[in-house]
């Protein structure tokens, strides 16, 4: 059974358009991950709508190739100049850049890349393993389930981000709250359109996403320090690690890609959080704490294979149970709702091949992204250099171009950008947006599947406390907010803020 | 003097999601059905979010007031950046139906490249013309997008 869907998998990555749009993608998305300013959440943002002129396969193994690209890419910027291009590389900047300024930044490149190969390995093989079990088990699953599974999800994203734990719920419910707009789908009766034709759709998720991830971001980073040029010597041979190196980096990518890996399937916890998490960690059980900031490669490997692990089983909340962990999983689902796919446990059985073809188009991916990182890092490095003053107007042209090609309506646009305002406010005032999103894409089915539990149980709330399924998730949702009101509570009074370097990147 | 900024912003974020979310739930509570748990109208869901925000806002604004809080900058907002991104993306959902495709982008990009004031302009003409010229090429004649290139 296993072997037959793996074949059927092969069978579908292996065709020459597949092939050819998870090139493109890990392509793109190193591309995007070497540039300071882009990364896979904005580029998979812009890239969206287009996807819609795709078939459904290609499409998905196009984004999640941008998603592991931008990570193997991330890194270099951090390395090489000290400045992380996105959130999720802020932390290969502790450790790589003191590296690149001894000289071995070559042996920083080349560490970065095999943790990073080996966590998405794990991560790749732990969803093969749990991701069709899970579904299966998931199809079994009632009204009930699904709704406090959605909560679970939500709760975690919000808590554990970035910021207080009440803003970010805050922000679930306000993204909850605007999948409302539009017609309702039981009654068909208007909510929340004030007399707008446009708005009967709903909020589209497009132009929300490329407002507060595309027009956002731009507006945020303008008139940023300029990229200072990159003095490195960075032929194959500077890149091989010593035996010492390698010696203090294998065990250290080994605790990585676990700590990665438990943290992946959790939602929320994503962008950086669990690479902080895995320093920590290896700092801790090192002999040799103090050489950490000055270029211990240790620091480096952890970090960077649990970040890739955590891609792999992030991938497994959101395929088989269509709850996403993260902003970049909400735009995958998103993808396969554009073309008509609701995410959940159906799709696995209804649609095999599109699992098992993303799959194995994953390690297709790795391979070519192994091959683009350490042999051809110095083409990569040279584009490092291209200003983001000529970059940005690109971006803000993509972002309306695609707004248009979706629904080709001028209203998308405004609607972008309000958006993009709404989100440049929010950041401002240090709200967090990507529990907006998440919210947003959840908030049709979690009132869906309140409206038909209770609908069920003709009204008894207590139907939540009978299912064991239900309550487990129910009460794990009590727990993380319990555990993260109380961190909260900690950090508060010894008066410093969350994590290191965490603040000023956003 | 760094701790009112923080109140401020707090109470500012806190102030403006409840006055949403205390908004949203009278407009579904005037407008919509609510019905009961049992069978819901479509006002229900809506309500209960409306609350729940509104609650949120009010605890974000409460825990300003309350507690001692951490350190912050005034934050910076670039408005030269802010305000032209803005003008850009209007100027080219105005100007798509009227003038075409390639025309918007040029002058979106145009606009937008002001932003930084570090290009000059014979680069952001340039950068103009190339990247309408490219979206063309890719968005029109490769994809096939039902956008018009020239209107006129």
């Amino acid at each position: 059974m296993f072997f037959d869907h793996l074949l059927l998998g092969f069978s579908e990555a292996f065709t020459l358009t597949n092939l050819w749009y998870c090139f493109i993608g890990v392509l793109l998305g190193t591309l995007v991950g070497v540039l300071p300013g882009l990364g896979a959440l904005i580029t998979i943002s812009l890239l969206l709508p287009f996807t819609y002129y795709l078939p459904v396969d290609g499409a998905l193994i196009m984004l999640a190739g941008v998603y592991f690209g931008a990570d193997f890419g991330g890194g270099t910027c951090s390395i090489l100049i000290g400045v992380p291009g996105h959130p999720a590389a802020a932390v290969d900047v502790l450790d790589g850049y003191p590296m690149a300024k001894q000289g071995r930044g070559g042996v920083a490149l080349f560490i970065k890349c095999i943790a990073s190969a080996w966590g998405s390995s794990v991560g790749i093989i732990l969803l093969m393993l749990f991701a069709p079990a899970l579904s299966a088990f998931a199809l079994k699953f009632g009204p009930a389930e699904y709704f406090m599974l959605m909560v679970l999800g939500l709760v975690a994203a919000a808590s554990v981000g970035r910021g207080s734990p009440l803003k970010g719920f805050a922000m679930v419910v306000l993204g909850l709250l605007l999948a409302t707009v539009g017609t309702d789908v039981n009654t068909g009766l208007q909510r929340f359109t004030f007399g707008m034709t446009e708005l009967s759709n709903g909020v589209g998720l497009i132009p929300v996403a490329m407002g507060l991830f595309a027009l956002t971001e731009v507006m945020s980073s303008i008139g940023k320090s300029a990229v200072s040029p990159v003095k490195q010597r960075l032929r194959l041979r500077d890149q091989l690690p010593s035996r010492a190196e390698w010696r203090a980096s294998w065990p250290a990518m080994l605790r990585g890609s676990g700590l990665g890996a438990a943290f992946g399937a959790l939602p929320g916890t994503s962008g950086g959080m669990a690479t902080f998490i895995a320093y920590a960690v290896e700092k801790r059980v090192s002999k040799t704490p103090e050489k950490f900031g000055t270029g211990a490669v240790e620091g480096l490997a952890a970090p960077e294979a649990c970040n890739n692990a955590g891609i792999g089983t992030a991938f497994i909340p959101s395929l088989t149970l269509g709850i996403p962990g993260d902003a970049v999983m909400a735009l995958l689902l998103a993808a396969l709702m554009l073309q008509g796919i609701q995410p959940g446990p159906m799709v696995m059985t209804s649609h095999p091949e599109l699992f098992w073809g993303l799959i194995v188009s994953f390690w297709i991916g790795m391979v070519i992204l192994v091959a683009l990182n350490i042999p051809l890092i110095g083409i990569w490095v040279r584009l490092l250099q291209i200003p983001y003053p000529l970059m940005f107007p690109g971006i803000v042209l993509f972002t309306c171009i695609g707004v248009m090609s979706v629904g080709n309506s001028t209203f998308d646009l405004w609607m972008t950008l309000v958006f993009g305002l709404a989100g440049f406010a929010l950041i401002l005032l240090k709200f967090d947006v990507v529990p907006l999103i998440l919210g947003l894409i959840l908030g049709a089915p979690i009132e869906e599947n309140l409206r038909r539990t209770l609908l069920l149980s003709d009204g008894d709330f207590g139907v939540f406390l009978t299912r064991p399924i239900a309550l487990t998730a129910g009460l794990a949702a009590l727990l993380i907010v319990a555990l993260s009101t109380f961190a909260q509570m900690r950090r508060k009074r010894a008066g410093h803020h969350a994590t290191v370097g965490h603040e000023d990147i956003g | 003097m760094t701790v009112t900024v923080e109140r401020a912003r707090e109470l500012t974020g806190g102030t403006l999601l409840a006055l949403l979310g205390g908004g949203a739930a009278l407009k579904a509570l005037t407008s919509q059905h609510i019905g009961t748990p049992a069978n819901m109208g479509p006002g229900f869901f809506p309500v209960v979010l409306g609350i729940c925000l509104a609650l949120c806002g009010l605890g974000v604004a409460a825990a300003a007031l309350g507690k001692s809080l951490d350190q912050a900058a005034v934050p910076r907002v670039n408005v030269r950046a802010v305000a032209l991104v803005t003008l850009s993306v209007a100027l080219f959902a105005l100007t798509i139906r009227p003038l075409g495709m390639v025309p918007a982008a040029f002058l979106l990009v145009l606009t937008a490249g002001f932003a930084d004031p570090r290009t000059k302009p014979l680069t952001l003409v340039l950068l103009a013309g190339g990247l309408a010229a490219i979206s063309w090429l890719v968005f029109i004649v490769a994809l096939g997008m039902p956008l018009r290139a020239f209107a006129f």
